[in-house]
């Protein structure tokens, strides 16, 4: 059981984290631009990007 | 899940996919200067500039109208403004015409750069409904839907096909076919949230007109008809009497397509960041003048209003519109990644029979 859900966090998490990011990204961004909401939006949607530069070349497993 | 149900959802992503790839290639290439428009019209001149000085107090409408009606030869019906034209107003005519006018001279000011304005409308015209009118819209609103479904699916094979990866795992000294496997779960895991809202919010723009004409069918009918009409002018005081604190942003003058036969509407947005997308009609009779922001403002038209900023990505600053040309670009490495993976994998089954079929279908064991 807990080696089903370290599986699934090992997997999922990542995924679901972006998802979650481009979201409230795309929705503080529509909120305003006092207070950070705007700068915040370009962090949470810089994440995918991020995430894909990082990893698209192939790598040594560690 | 069971290798039947990979079967399944597989066929589904595949044949899904292979269904909306053109459009969305062209939707992704023909998207990616439109979201610099703002910037393009601006530096191609295709913004007009206000001849006379501001601060000076603007002309009635009437007159603005009226000089409009003279230089274009044709009745005046529809006026409006831009933010980023200050001391502009626009004039449309019945036939389309579209003239710029100073807001204080009430002259006409020469028209904008033709070819720019030309260059950036075929962009818009191939991108919004592929030159084919209403037809376009629907081909590329199923297109939409597609994407959904291509979408969904593949999020439901991402796991059994990354089972034994971790986030991202590009695997090495494995074939071309695989790298680029890993490189299409990778590109398109990661976009799947930003791709999935930007097609659904492009669905729901494809509904524009025929939302627009369910709603003016069921406008609400004007109190009186007496054929009298009051001044334009008159009739834009009382909209913004009727509608304090909010910006008008165009006005519909009687008699026109848009508009209704007896009454002024005036459209009117907030001014927060917010609000300033929730545009609201105030009809005005154009007998007795008097002014009423429509209370039963339909929700559709406000999602409408809502789906546009969250499809063209400028509502966030520069570096927003920076990121959604990234998410246009890598949404290209998909869409070729998933076309390669499915070219490669039919050169296979062809040049070997012999091996088993569905190779593709199931997942690749990790090293």
């Amino acid at each position: 059981m807990n080696r089903r859900r370290a599986g699934f966090t090992r997997q999922w998490g990542w995924p679901i984290a972006l998802a979650v990011l481009t979201c409230l990204g795309l929705l503080s961004a529509l909120i305003g631009e006092a207070g950070g909401w705007r700068a915040f939006s370009w962090i949470a949607l810089a994440m995918p990007c991020l995430m894909i530069l990082r990893h698209i070349w192939p790598q040594d497993r560690r | 899940m069971t290798a039947r149900a990979i079967r399944r959802w597989a066929l589904i992503h595949r044949w899904s996919s292979l269904a909306c790839t053109l459009f969305l290639l062209l939707l992704c290439a023909t998207g990616l200067p439109l979201i610099f428009h703002d910037e393009i019209d601006a530096a191609s001149g295709r913004l007009a500039r206000a001849a006379s000085a501001p601060g000076s107090p603007p002309a009635p409408l009437d007159r603005v109208a009226r000089r409009a009606t003279q230089a274009m030869g044709a009745q005046v019906q529809v006026l409006y403004w831009k933010d980023e034209e200050p001391g502009v107003v626009h004039a449309v005519s019945g036939t389309g015409m579209d003239l710029p006018l100073d807001m204080h001279a009430a002259a006409p000011l020469p028209p904008p750069d033709r070819q720019g304005l030309d260059l950036m409308g075929a962009m818009l015209m191939l991108h919004s409904r592929l030159f084919l009118g209403l037809a376009g819209y629907a081909l590329l609103g199923i297109a939409g839907l597609l994407t959904v479904l291509a979408v969904v699916s593949g999020v439901a094979l991402y796991g059994p096909f990354t089972r034994d990866l971790r986030f991202g795992e590009i695997r090495k000294g494995r074939s071309k076919r695989i790298v680029w496997l890993d490189r299409h779960n990778l590109t398109s895991i990661a976009t799947a949230m930003w791709l999935s809202v930007v097609a659904l919010t492009g669905v729901v723009n494809t509904l524009e007109d025929p939302l627009f004409a369910l709603w003016h069918a069921g406008a609400p009918p004007v109190m009186s008809h007496s054929g009298l009409t009051i001044p334009i002018q008159q009739a834009f005081d009382h909209a913004r009497a009727a509608a304090p604190g909010m910006i008008p942003n165009s006005m519909i003058l009687p008699g026109s397509p848009l508009g209704s036969p007896g009454a002024f509407i005036v459209w009117v947005h907030g001014d927060s960041l917010l609000t300033a997308r929730l545009f609201q009609p105030v009809f005005v009779d154009a007998a007795s003048g008097k002014a009423a922001l429509d209370p039963g403002f339909p929700w559709y038209l406000t999602a409408l209003n809502l789906a546009r900023p969250l499809h063209f990505g400028d509502y966030g600053g520069w570096p927003l519109k920076v990121l959604w040309a990234m998410l246009d670009l890598v949404t290209i490495v998909v869409l070729g990644s998933g076309l390669y993976l499915w070219w490669s994998k039919q050169r296979r089954s062809q040049t070997s029979d012999r091996q088993h079929d569905g190779s593709a279908l199931t997942p690749e064991p990790a090293a």
